[in-house]
């Protein structure tokens, strides 16, 4: 007990405080005060809907599971059995499989970029993540009307292959998912390379061939970002079951849907799913906690050298390899989405009819982008500050990431519901906290990683700045903090727009999101408007990560240019 | 730009939302959870806001969410009812409402018409035309005269493994479907058929419109659908023909669509005027036109296909059990 309460009493100094000594009294108080209230609040929206159902769970288990058997014969009757344990099999399969490919496909990709200072590999670093912000259904519907027999590909691969490849089942679903993941991989694969210290490789190079120094010292030194990008990737593997599902895959989460489908106990589906989110939320804070002090935690320095570092035959050779294999990847399923759609006149129409849907979507996405940004800063900033945080409470933070999404709908539905009257704007509100409440955790990482490439000597500069907290913080620390939360408030306004699994659940009568228009188009059959609508959402979204990424070229939030 | 106008223009954005949101609170509203497809439903709740004046708030379900979708959302609402009306296009799962005790009675004088087999003889729920269960067949790779003419034929070993294609059996009409044959043939003699089915390696896909595009693209030789996927496809000059099962036999199953009042609602009273106006013949038929509906209720067409006899509380009760089994027999 004693060293538990020592290590707790640890942990709040360093949470509190950072690395740093504490500054003066008043001022460490009024941070503490700060911390704590953020955190707080962070944790609220994004553990609040499972913590509600979790504790409805151990009410009714104190109570009595209803009139019908106790937890513990509830557990064993809704987890304890084989065909839950082989679809358990079948996720965690199908989750190593993708990881394992996006892995290597993401270290291809980046070394490939890194190693080529031309215009192509210029071109690949501001296109590369495009497949990631492809909603996966529709990612994977593309590649099954390509694999089809009806498509204009298949006399091709018949004669090639003998009869057309089945994208059906776990090696489809593996494939399909590494790809859609792979730039998740390349975007820390690329940070993890570039971060490497250029004296090590100097020295390096200096005892052996560069081929020699890639294996033995590029390599290993991005190992922990590895780590991190596959740890991420695995969890959101494990609990995806969209893709799976069309591909033909029985995994664990769509077990979770049965059930709850079945039962319509909410405690039920929460107890089924809590092997994959306790697995998920140890493997996403323990990757998460590797990366604490390496890659991201430093600005790139090593970008420049890795340029003129050549590779060897054979790795450059897999590099190209792997570069054709994402480009493949992320050109063809556009080009299918181009093809079905016909005509610009349809694609318009589509977007034309789905404009009130599209506005609440774009309302929701910023407004989501910002609150999850905001709710992210104060435990980002911890998070940044110390390298000393502890792997549990990494996997605290991140541990929503692997709450499968009706669950977080169902809990805000649950929770709603029990709270005393119930006026219009709750279901906004509701549909708000589910969006944040979902991609908070995404924000909290991109914050991390932004944070921790700040330049230390700049913030110290500012503490001598002779003027008040309020209008130090506003001319110095924010536009300091700006490129982190736009990133962050991109990433977040993105996975927003195709959220489903919550939105379905909590969305309020008589508002529609485009995602969920999607879906309905794509069950009635109307590939036409549902391939326009999809390239016009795909549209909005590189529009935004054009202006973005334009914005942060301007350089216009740097020091001294800003207002 | 200044540095802070992206913090203004998110903020304006939650702003704007809320606005709309009041904005929508404005007019006699009514709320509508329906899993009828929104094109099909769309038009007709505008033709209602334009003739009632009464603005209908929807929720559409989507063929992701399954029945965790609208019947989920139903439920955990049970103790702050946030819909008012219920279209379901089907009837399983508004038995299960009724059996939760989450619907409540409202006698449609718009319901005269219907016959008793097809509305709850308490008020709880009414019938709106009707869909049926149909094989649909790629003609590019089953010549005619092997085409399948009752649900047993299915089960031919002329089809090889991955040939044959079924909807999930735990959601949607293939839910009430293979309720509907525990019913009708008895528990046993209905898991044996989808054991069967199993055992020669029928496809269990993602919805019936896949099994729609599949038997369309060709990835499948045949498949069970519903009436308005199936012609979906004809429409669109797919090659593909839809065959009614077991004519001279028991006949298909026909799965109304149906309309119940939600117990506790907010709007009681525009939720009467919106299910009257749902059950009306113009309603019916304008679906029916539409191809969502295959028949009227009302008025079945004499020359229609041969429908099996359902007792639908029989259904409902054998529906928990069907899903057990083929949860078991198809999930793992």
């Amino acid at each position: 007990m004693i060293v538990v309460f020592k290590r707790l009493r640890s942990f709040v100094d360093v949470f509190f405080s950072g690395d740093a000594p504490l500054p003066h009294r008043g001022l460490a108080q009024l941070r503490c005060l700060g911390a704590f209230v953020g955190l707080a609040a962070y944790l609220l929206v994004t553990h609040g809907p499972a913590a509600w159902l979790g504790l409805r769970t151990i009410g009714t288990a104190i109570t009595g599971w209803g009139t019908q058997t106790g937890l513990a014969l509830q557990i064993e009757s809704v987890l304890l059995n084989s065909r839950t344990m082989g679809l358990l099999g079948h996720s965690l399969g199908l989750a190593a499989l993708v990881t394992s490919g996006s892995m290597l496909l993401g270290l291809g990709g980046a070394v490939w970029i890194v190693t080529r200072p031309n215009w192509l590999s210029r071109l690949a670093r501001k296109f590369y993540l495009t497949p990631f912000i492809i909603p996966g259904y529709i990612y994977a519907l593309t590649w099954l009307s390509l694999l089809s027999r009806s498509s204009v590909l298949a006399p091709g691969l018949e004669r090639l292959f003998g009869r057309l490849p089945s994208p059906y089942g776990l090696s489809g679903a593996a494939l399909i998912l590494a790809l859609a993941y792979a730039p998740l991989a390349m975007l820390v694969m690329l940070d993890a390379l570039e971060a490497s210290e250029p004296e090590l490789i100097e020295q390096a190079l200096l005892l052996g061939p560069a081929g020699r120094v890639w294996r033995r010292v590029v390599l290993p030194l991005s190992w922990p970002g590895a780590m991190a990008a596959a740890g991420l990737i695995f969890a959101l593997a494990l609990v995806e079951y969209g893709v799976p599902a069309l591909l033909e895959f029985n995994v664990y989460p769509m077990e979770i849907y049965a059930e709850f489908s079945q039962s319509g106990d909410p405690r039920r589906a929460l107890l089924l799913a809590l092997p994959v989110m306790i697995s998920a939320a140890i493997l996403v804070g323990g990757s998460q906690w590797l990366l604490r002090r390496t890659p991201l935690a430093s600005r790139p320095q090593g970008a420049a050298l890795l340029q003129r570092l050549p590779l060897p035959r054979l790795e450059s050779g897999l590099t190209w390899l792997a570069v054709l294999i994402l480009a493949v990847g992320s050109l063809l399923p556009v080009l299918v989405l181009i093809i079905q759609t016909g005509s610009p006149a349809v694609a318009l129409a589509a977007v034309n009819q789905a404009r009130q849907d599209l506005l609440t979507t774009l309302l929701l996405a910023s407004s989501a982008a910002l609150g999850a940004t905001l709710l992210a800063m104060a435990p980002a900033q911890r998070l940044a500050a110390s390298d000393h945080m502890p792997p549990w409470f990494w996997a605290v933070l991140l541990a929503p990431l692997a709450i499968p999404a009706p669950l977080v709908g169902i809990g805000l539905v649950d929770l709603a519901n029990h709270l005393p009257g119930r006026s219009a704007g709750v279901g906004l509100v509701l549909l708000w906290a589910a969006h944040v409440g979902r991609f908070a955790p995404l924000a909290l990482i991109a914050l991390v990683a932004q944070f921790r490439r700040r330049e230390p000597l700049l913030h110290e500069l500012a503490r001598l700045y002779p003027v008040g907290w309020l209008r130090r913080f506003w001319q110095i620390d924010l536009p300091l903090m700006l490129g982190g939360l736009s990133t962050a408030m991109v990433v977040v306004f993105v996975l927003s727009l195709g959220e489903i699994g919550a939105t379905l659940l909590v969305i309020p009568p008589g508002l529609g999101t485009v995602a969920l228009r999607l879906y309905n188009l794509l069950h009635y059959g109307a590939p036409a408007s549902t391939a326009g609508l999809a390239l016009g959402l795909l549209g909005i979204i590189l529009v935004t990560g054009g202006l973005w990424a334009g914005y942060h070229q301007r350089g216009a939030w740097k020091i001294g240019q800003s207002d | 730009m200044s540095k802070h106008n992206i913090l203004y223009l998110a903020s304006m954005c939650f702003l704007l939302l809320s606005l709309a949101a009041c904005k929508a609170q404005a007019a006699p509203t009514v709320v509508v959870y329906t899993s009828v497809d929104q094109p099909y439903a769309e038009p007709i709740f505008e033709a209602f806001e334009q003739q009632t004046g009464i603005r209908v708030l929807a929720i559409y379900d989507a063929e992701a969410a399954k029945t965790t979708g609208l019947v989920s959302r139903l439920s955990t609402e049970r103790a702050n009812p946030q819909a008012d009306v219920f279209w379901s296009s089907e009837i399983a799962q508004t038995l299960w409402l009724q059996d939760q005790g989450l619907l409540a009675v409202y006698q449609s004088p718009m319901a005269e018409g219907i016959p008793a087999a097809f509305r709850d003889s308490q008020g709880y729920w009414s019938g709106l035309g009707y869909r049926t269960r149909v094989i649909i067949v790629n003609t590019t790779r089953v010549a005619p005269e092997d085409y399948p003419q009752t649900l047993a034929d299915l089960l031919d070993p002329k089809w090889g493994a991955g040939e044959v294609g079924l909807a999930n059996p735990l959601f949607g009409t293939t839910a009430t479907h293979a309720a509907a044959l525990y019913a009708s043939w008895g528990p046993q003699p209905a898991l044996a058929f989808f054991q069967q089915l199993e055992a020669q390696g029928v496809r269990i896909v993602d919805g019936n419109s896949v099994v729609r595009d599949m038997v369309a693209n060709g990835d499948l030789k045949l498949g069970l659908t519903d009436t308005d996927d199936a012609e979906a496809a004809i429409q669109a000059g797919k090659p593909v023909v839809m065959i009614f099962p077991d004519q001279q036999g028991e006949g298909t199953l026909a799965i109304p669509n149906t309309v119940a009042l939600v117990a506790g609602g907010p709007n009681p009273t525009q939720a009467q005027a919106l299910i009257d106006y749902l059950l009306s013949p113009e309603v019916e038929a304008q679906l029916v036109l539409d191809g969502f509906l295959y028949g009227s209720l009302r008025t079945p067409a004499a020359e229609g296909p041969v429908m099996m006899s359902v007792d639908w509380s029989a259904v409902a009760q054998q529906m928990e059990a069907a899903k057990r089994d083929l949860q078991a027999l198809f999930l793992r």
